[in-house]
């Protein structure tokens, strides 16, 4: 038996994501799904396989790729509802796809990207279990900020959402962005990319732990929907959904076990570059993600 | 925020902080009006912060995006919307104190139509041709309407509609209502001896809000090849016969738009 592989499933939204929690306990009628212990934003296990799932059946169902009805049912366990076959497990276990930088509206050039000591602490694990050297998660004081480009620091603080943080530049911050900008956003030389890759090499921020659970909980979006009637007036409404905002980073370990050329080809070919749709309101635009794979060596 | 002199706030300063977050309070710690005047100026000024490179880099990584989705056996059809005069969408989100509404992009604060404005509007055109790929095409159960299937998903995507290449025009627009008291009375619900009746010595007060008056949008749908030229085809028709957002009896929203090539 060959040993099982070991990938690391980068994910960058490029419109809003609406993972949805099941119930809500503030003003927002529908949430999206978060950590219990920390606030932070992710997307689980079991929603994002759902996702590779469909993935793999519509390029079975397109054609021309690697996928079949069989080599779907192998890697990612039997469909629900699927009579009269005996039921297996998948060969692919998916991990939540945990937060690795959220973008924050600021002052100049846009926005930044803001990440925390714990998320790179989490992303520098997942790279560890590759077998692949990371740069040192740097510390920082609660209410202060390290940032990777030199423009985070001509003044002594930056706006960033609700809050003002006091930052400085830091060399260790600035290798992650250059790691991270070439393995989640893109190649550097890539038309469509390489802006973003220079923009996360420059714009990437490490903030304390008083500044990143205000960010995480405050800096997604929020949309009023309602629902008119024939002449316009509001019949329903308005409800409130949450989204991941667009420009997000997330990432996931995924364990292929038993793994053969084929279905570790499949694999790179469906999440390879590719767009993803993960989450709900597909409908709106949203869920639309560029899927990028970390393999070991 | 405390003022800083000598800080420029050109494009790249991010509405979703200036209009949503910043407060001017006077010296008694009521809302000064003319910091709210300050940013309906900047954001007509700055065009709420487009950032012209940015714009054209998200507008290109979307054109990917869209290619990628065909590539993989996807229809897409993009339109490109341009506003006939003036255009207010998301008038009532207004989520800040100084009252100014307009729907802003979640990341970059940029004026934008969202997918459920889109797809509200073109559902509403679509349900005067009473055809039975309503159902199919926007999702079941419609509004109003008894489901002649069990639930399920529309085949069509709307996704929110960003500048196309290059900004779009914001300007300040602005409404005078001569009977200020008695429509804000009337419009928090309160009856009987809480409205104020209209007369004429109230004065007429001005109020500022924002509209885009110029550019284009680019209007994205994807989806089965035959459903998305259906839904396309209608919300072409609803842009100019409908209008989108707000104020459409006033002749705001109404728009051309063109199928793009490609």
């Amino acid at each position: 038996m060959t040993r099982p592989v070991e990938m690391l499933l980068l994910l960058y939204a490029e419109s809003p994501v609406h993972a949805g929690a099941n119930e809500s306990i503030d003003v927002i009628d529908l949430p999206i799904q978060r950590e219990a212990s920390t606030g932070y934003p992710v997307i689980w296990g079991q929603s994002l396989k759902g996702a590779l799932r469909q993935a793999a059946e519509d390029a079975q169902r397109a054609g021309g790729s690697a996928w079949t009805a069989q080599l779907v049912r192998q890697v990612f366990g039997s469909a629900v509802g699927a009579d009269g076959e005996e039921s297996a497990a998948g060969l692919l276990m998916v991990g939540d796809a945990q937060l690795v930088a959220m973008p924050v509206p600021a002052l100049r050039r846009t926005f930044a990207w803001v990440t925390s000591g714990m998320a790179l602490a989490r992303l520098a694990r997942k790279y560890r279990t590759l077998g692949r050297p990371v740069p040192p998660v740097p510390a920082v004081a609660p209410d202060r900020g390290l940032a990777s480009g030199a423009a985070w620091t001509t003044m002594d603080e930056q706006v960033l959402g609700p809050c003002v943080v006091p930052l400085e530049t830091s060399e260790d911050v600035k290798q992650w962005a250059g790691r991270l900008a070439a393995d989640a956003i893109g190649p550097a030389d890539d038309p469509v990319t390489g802006h973003f890759h220079d923009k996360f090499v420059q714009d990437l921020l490490l903030v304390g732990d008083d500044t990143m659970p205000q960010l995480v909980r405050e800096c997604t979006e929020l949309n009023a929907r309602v629902q008119l009637d024939d002449g316009k007036t509001v019949a329903h409404g308005p409800f409130y959904s949450e989204y991941l905002p667009a420009e997000t980073v997330l990432a996931a370990s995924l364990t292929l076990r038993e793994p053969s050329d084929v279905s570790r080809g499949a694999v790179r070919e469906l999440l390879g570059g590719a767009p993803l749709q993960v989450g709900g309101d597909e409908t709106l635009g949203k869920g639309l993600m560029w899927a990028r794979l970390e393999e070991a060596g | 925020m405390h003022s800083a002199p000598g800080i420029g706030l050109g494009a790249g300063a991010n509405a979703l902080i200036l209009l949503h977050r910043v407060v001017f309070v006077d010296d008694e710690g009521s809302i000064d009006k003319r910091g709210g005047d300050l940013l309906l100026k900047w954001a007509a000024v700055e065009g709420l912060g487009q950032e012209p490179g940015l714009l054209q880099r998200v507008s290109a990584r979307r054109t990917a995006m869209l290619d990628s989705l065909r590539a993989r056996g996807a229809g897409v059809a993009r339109l490109r919307v341009r506003p006939e005069w003036r255009m207010a969408v998301g008038l009532g989100n207004r989520a800040n104190p100084h009252e100014i509404g307009l729907s802003l992009h979640g990341t970059y604060g940029w004026p934008v139509i969202p997918g459920s404005t889109l797809k509200g509007m073109t559902a509403a055109w679509a349900r005067r041709s009473g055809g039975a790929d309503i159902e199919r095409i926007f999702g079941s159960p419609r509004p109003g309407v008894d489901a002649r299937e069990a639930a399920r998903q529309g085949t069509v995507r709307f996704l929110d509609a960003l500048p196309a290449d290059e900004p779009v025009t914001v300007t300040v627009d602005v409404v005078t209502p001569h009977a200020q008291p008695y429509y804000g009375s009337a419009n928090t619900g309160a009856s009987g001896s809480g409205v104020v009746p209209p007369a004429e010595h109230h004065n007429p007060i001005p109020s500022m809000f924002l509209t885009v008056s110029g550019g284009l949008f680019a209007v994205d749908l994807t989806g089965p090849a035959d459903d998305v030229r259906q839904a396309a085809r209608w919300c072409r028709e609803a842009f100019d016969e409908l209008g989108v957002g707000a104020k459409t009896a006033a002749g705001y929203g109404y728009a051309n738009a063109m199928t793009a090539e490609g």
